[in-house]
């Protein structure tokens, strides 16, 4: 009873807070203390759940919402563990938030959309069915809309992109709103396919309650026999596709590095993006305990889209320019690896050793790249720049940021003993317990992804810390804002060097969560996998030799070796965003824009308003006689009298103007009917 | 009984003729306000009575004998008590913001009265309501009528420069098309030998299949004209972009949709067996009319406009979901009814305020008046959401269940076609999504123009209208009990085969 109510207050009280913002516009002082609290007491609400985490339960509570169906929240340890990460990040952000958003003048709409954003994300955690989880879902899809386009008067130094790149006819620089209305298109787009799913599954099943699909699975019987349960599974995942950014809906992410850091911040590690993850998450179970053939697509292309999204978004790290679109593009690449560990659950014998190693790598992303969008967001303002071209030799000068920020990267890169390194080997290590060759492919991919991951990894930190000095113009964080990305750099090292107890408390709690939908789980068998602990170091150890040498110590020029030849042409095609995002423009925006055109100008104009200015012109020949009328007599006596002329006597006019006789003429005949009715009824009755 | 229904329409059409009595805008929008609010007070207390709204089991009947035609009277059950209030309530908010933005338009129209205004006003709000409560069937035809006639004068004297045509195509097509209607009411009349819309319901189980169908027919095209649906609709821009802000507001939130109200009441659970067939093919013109719509829309630069086209896209949703033929299909269709009443309502008044300030309906002279307007913009996106269906507002509920009955009624079907048809449909209110952002982007983002940066914001009259609706589209959105009434009579009416 205790751990229900505070299910329900975690997230209705950062959305309470949220409404109470307007009310604090006149007082700074208060106003960023409430802005604040919230999230704070939903961190403290969250925590209070861990007990019923540890003793594994699976609590259900219910009440009557509209029609036949209900509200609820489920507390099971995945929602748990994810409320308890999402809340304390989103705490620590909304710390950050106070001095980096000091003096902005839309900082109350800016604090109730973050509360908005918070609460919606824990909606989504909690939420214990399809139909309120889409609340969540598209309230965190409307605060990602509002707070990437916080600096909605799109000055020129708030764009993101390199003003007048232009591929394949499409510019490649981009205004904050057009950036926040490309991201909330591209996810409602996906939503739509999820929507799909959602009425297909209704439909049959008359829930949305994921429960109480599990329990019962006639729903899914029938959707076999009609050749729907593969379609359904798959707009399921379109929509976490779209909230993720993967594959095909990955190019509104970069773009969206248009709002304020920790906005940034808050999408990347705590909200929008995990949102995709966590709603595959829950919803993998049910399809788990299904006896068709279906679900090995529905597991197959989850992580088929994983490992190709990891893999391209990779790519792009290794030579974006803009520090925060690297982080991006990382966290684009690192999503994947959680869709693509998720995925392989459904291909190895023990589902929940993947299971946790996905959720583990989503854990151990968001302390590092929540820590890191932080971290570059005190870069950014020190130099006022974007670009990691203006950054440089910034070690000497932030020395705390330099050191944080350079742990929280080698997280990211995969270094022992650092949490980053543990979830991506359990990644490696799950994945070679299938002897799909779907998945032996998909592992292969993810070794290349993590080689890049690497090279970028520590390019990043080169590019920005090492090498000659450029012009600061503002000091390193103070100790507050310093604090926030120092605490989640001491949480990355800590759970790493207690990485195999901490697995084991995932292995364990998940395994509570995943049984109560029914899975029976052979025993676990803890062992290390050598191939995958070498796997791991070996492409570490590439990326890094690999990136060292060029970005660190400098005694090579990345500029001189992709400035010809085929490493030349490979460079551009990278840089061009591998004309992902200027195809996606060709193909979905463009063309519908200038058709619209088109049609309003021949189908619209020239044919229907064509029709209806026939319409008005005949009737007024039909009536010439009165037309004459109006214009000869009645027209000169109004203008003759002048002032005469009353509303009554434009009535009158009215009246004998050849249109109004036309009207005369359609009433008439609609009185003839009424009575031609009366007559009938008369005779009837 | 006390007889609610038949007080709630006399005080509508008593609060006409005082604004005829009485002169000046206070006075006469006093009148006015008062009377509709009152009238609105009274339909929700029937309505009310024992929590039946909530449970979703309003029944109140009053029937007053008609000679020659039987019995004429006032019906607010699970299906009209939704239209019943939104037409009261779209009202009441069109008479508030009247008051304050027809005294600037008034200043640009000569011999304009108040008094003329505010009676046309209520006497087109007055054929509205009767019309969604009529239970019989010439009650019916005659409040359609009525609903015609002051309206057309609304945009005749009232309206912009283009009034004359404008109004003229408005009356010359939704009146064919009431006449075509009438041919059907007539046809059903006589077969079924009454004139009682739930008589003939009854009677009309024995009716030939191929009769019940052409009588079906008949109507539902009838009405069709008043909803524009695609190739119908060429009354519809020039008619909503010429009249006055609060009359757009009426048209397009309150009396097209009652169209649809039409279909439902006198077709779809009139007929069944007529609508049968009708129904997939309304499903296909449903999707045309969305997409056709909001393509459109996608073109516009004038605001109104825009609006106008989007109109005809949002009744494409309505004509979907009765086409769907399933309970979900047809509740969503009167929840969408009441959140294009709160989206399309606010949004017209929007547009009334930006145009009163800038004197301009062009966006690309607004820009970055989100500055200058606060309040306005937001809740112009919140009005902008309700339309994109965006959960919490009361949007989502009628496009969720919307496509629930459609894509049941393609899976009941078992045709791969129709569930096509339906996925299509559901992926093309991302262009509703696409013209709404476009919009907020163009009039509130961006810089501020030279000309517009000493402007204002507008006056609570303005925006207070126009804050109710959006507050009540959220309130819905969260408890959307709306819902439920519409929801348990239609499936009590279909026999519970939704």
């Amino acid at each position: 009873m205790v751990y229900s109510l505070s299910a329900w207050l975690v997230w209705a009280v950062p959305l309470a807070g949220s409404l109470v913002m307007p009310l604090t516009r006149k007082t700074p002082r208060i106003r960023d203390v409430v802005a604040v609290a919230p999230s704070f007491i939903a961190a403290v609400l969250a925590t209070t759940l861990v007990p019923a985490a540890i003793q594994g339960l699976t609590i259900d509570s219910r009440i009557p919402w509209f029609y036949t169906i209900h509200a609820g929240v489920l507390i099971d340890p995945l929602s748990v563990i994810m409320g308890i990460a999402v809340s304390w990040v989103s705490f620590l952000i909304m710390v950050y938030s106070v001095d980096y958003m000091k003096g902005d003048e839309g900082i109350v709409r800016y604090w109730f959309f973050m509360n908005f954003f918070i609460g919606s994300m824990l909606l989504i955690v909690f939420s214990d069915n399809l139909l309120q989880l889409f609340f969540g879902w598209e309230g965190v899809g409307l605060c990602s809309y509002a707070l990437i386009g916080h600096y909605y008067t799109d000055e020129k130094d708030k764009w993101v992109g390199r003003q007048g790149d232009v591929v394949l006819g499409i510019p490649h620089a981009y205004s904050p709103t057009h950036a926040g209305m490309k991201a909330f298109i591209t996810t409602r787009f996906a939503d739509l396919f999820m929507l799909a799913g959602i009425f297909l599954i209704y439909f049959y099943s008359h829930t949305f309650n994921y429960l109480q699909l599990a329990s019962n699975t006639a729903w899914a019987a029938q959707l076999h026999a009609s050749g729907l349960l593969l379609p359904a599974m798959i707009f399921l995942l379109f929509g976490a596709f779209g909230k993720s950014a993967q594959f095909p809906f990955q190019e509104w992410l970069p773009d969206a590095m248009a709002g304020p850091t920790p906005v940034s911040a808050l999408i990347h590690a705590a909200t929008m993006v995990k949102a995709g993850v966590f709603f595959v998450a829950r919803i993998a179970p049910i399809f788990l305990i299904l006896p068709y053939a279906e679900k090995y697509g529905f597991f197959g292309f989850l992580a088929a889209i994983g490992a190709i999204t990891a893999f391209l978004a990779a790519s792009q790290g290794l030579v974006n320019k803009e520090l925060k679109k690297v982080l991006a593009y990382s966290t684009v690449s690192q999503i994947g690896y959680m869709m693509l560990a998720l995925g392989v659950a459904g291909f190895i014998p023990n589902f929940v050793e993947a299971y946790s190693a996905g959720l583990f790598q989503l854990i151990s992303h968001m302390l590092f790249k929540a820590g890191l969008f932080m971290g570059a967001g005190v870069l950014i303002h020190m130099v006022n720049s974007f670009s990691l071209d203006d950054m440089g030799g910034l070690r000497k000068v932030a020395r705390k940021t330099y050191f944080v920020f350079t742990v929280l990267a080698l997280s990211l890169a995969g270094m022992p003993p650092l949490s980053g390194f543990f979830s991506k080997d359990a990644i490696f290590a799950s994945a070679l317990q299938s002897t799909s060759g779907l998945i032996q492919i998909v592992y292969l991919l993810a070794s290349i992804t993590a080689v890049m991951t690497a090279f970028y990894s520590i390019r990043m930190v080169g590019l920005a810390f090492f090498g000659e000095a450029k012009k600061v113009e503002h000091h390193d964080a103070g100790l507050r804002q310093f604090s926030t990305y120092g605490v989640l750099a001491a949480a990355t090292i800590i759970i790493g060097l207690v990485a195999p107890y901490f697995e084991d408390f995932l292995d364990t709690s998940l395994r509570a969560s995943v049984t109560a939908f029914g899975i029976s789980l052979p025993s676990a068998s803890f062992s290390i996998e050598p191939l995958a602990l070498a796997t791991s170091l070996s492409v570490l150890a590439i990326g890094v030799g690999l990136s060292y040498p060029f970005y660190v110590s400098r005694n090579l020029s990345a500029e001189a070796t992709v400035g010809k030849g085929w490493p030349k042409t490979l460079y551009s095609f990278l840089w061009n965003r591998l004309y992902i995002n200027a195809l996606s423009y060709r193909i979905f925006v463009n063309p519908v824009l200038a058709a619209s055109l088109s049609a309003y100008k021949f189908i619209e104009i020239n044919f229907f308003q064509r029709i209806n200015a026939a319409f008005y012109t005949a009737s007024i020949d039909v009536a010439g006689a009165g037309d004459w009328f109006d214009r000869n007599v009645v027209d000169g006596f109004v203008n003759g009298v002048g002032s005469v002329a009353s509303l009554f006597s434009r009535i009158i006019r009215r009246l004998q103007t050849g249109i109004a006789e036309t009207y005369l003429f359609a009433i008439v005949v609609g009185l003839l009917f009424v009575l031609l009715l009366l007559l009938i009824s008369v005779g009837v009755i | 009984m006390y007889p609610l229904l038949l007080l709630s329409m006399v005080v509508v059409l008593a609060g006409s003729f005082i604004s005829l009595a009485v002169k000046g805008r206070k006075a006469t929008s006093l009148v006015a306000t008062s009377s509709l609010l009152i009238s609105f007070l009274i339909l929700l207390s029937a309505s009310l009575i024992s929590e039946s709204l909530f449970q979703g089991n309003v029944s109140y009947v009053e029937v007053y004998s008609w000679h020659p035609f039987g019995t004429a009277g006032f019906r607010l059950d699970g299906l009209s008590v939704t239209f019943a209030l939104i037409v009261l309530l779209v009202s009441l908010m069109a008479s508030i913001f009247s008051s304050s933005y027809m005294d600037k338009r008034f200043k640009e129209i000569t011999n304009a009265r108040w008094s003329v205004y505010y009676f046309l006003l209520l006497l087109f709000s007055f054929g509205m309501l009767g019309t969604v409560l009529a239970t019989n069937i010439v009650e019916f035809y005659i409040f359609f009528e009525v609903m015609l006639i002051p309206s057309y004068f609304l945009i005749a004297e009232f309206g912009h420069s283009n009034k004359d045509k404008a109004s003229f195509s408005y009356f010359i097509w939704t009146h064919i098309g009431a006449l075509l209607m009438l041919a059907g009411l007539i046809a059903l009349a006589y077969s079924t030998r009454t004139l009682d819309i739930q008589q003939a319901a009854r009677n009309a189980i024995t009716l030939p299949a191929g009769i019940e169908f052409y009588i079906a027919l008949a109507i539902t095209l009838g009405l069709m004209v008043k909803m524009a649906g695609f190739g119908l609709h060429a009354w519809l821009p020039g008619a909503y972009t010429e009249a006055p802000a609060p009359v757009s507001a009426l048209l397009s939130a309150a009396m097209s949709g009652i169209a649809g109200y039409g279909i439902i009441r006198l077709v779809a659970l009139t007929l069944p067996g007529g609508f049968s067939y009708i129904a997939p093919w309304l499903v296909v013109w449903g999707l045309i009319s969305i997409v056709y719509g909001a393509i459109m829309a996608l073109a516009q630069d004038d605001l109104k406009l825009l609006l106008s086209y989007s109109s005809i896209s949002q009744m494409g949703y309505m004509t979907l979901g009765i086409g769907s033929f399933t309970a979900f299909g047809i509740a969503g269709s009167v929840a969408l009814y009441a959140s294009n009443g709160f989206g399309k309502g606010a949004l017209f008044m929007v547009a009334g305020i930006i145009a009163s300030l800038i004197s301009n309906r062009s966006m690309s002279s607004m820009g970055g008046l989100a500055k200058k307007l606060p309040s306005t913009s937001t809740f112009s996106i919140i009005a902008f959401l309700t339309m994109m269906g965006v959960p919490p507002t009361f949007g989502f509920i009628a496009e969720f269940f919307i496509f629930q009955g459609a894509f049941a009624s393609a899976v009941i079907a078992g045709s791969y076609l129709r569930l096509t048809v339906a996925l299509i449909a559901l992926l093309g209110t991302i262009l509703t999504t696409s013209y709404s952002l476009f919009a907020i982007k163009k009039i509130f983002f961006g810089q501020l123009s030279e000309q517009n940066s000493k402007l204002e914001e507008a006056s609570l009259a303005f925006i207070l209208p126009v804050a109710i609706l959006c507050a009540v589209s959220l309130i819905l959105g969260i408890t959307p009990f709306l819902f439920n009434t519409a929801f348990s009579f239609v499936n009590s009416s279909m026999g519970g085969i939704g």
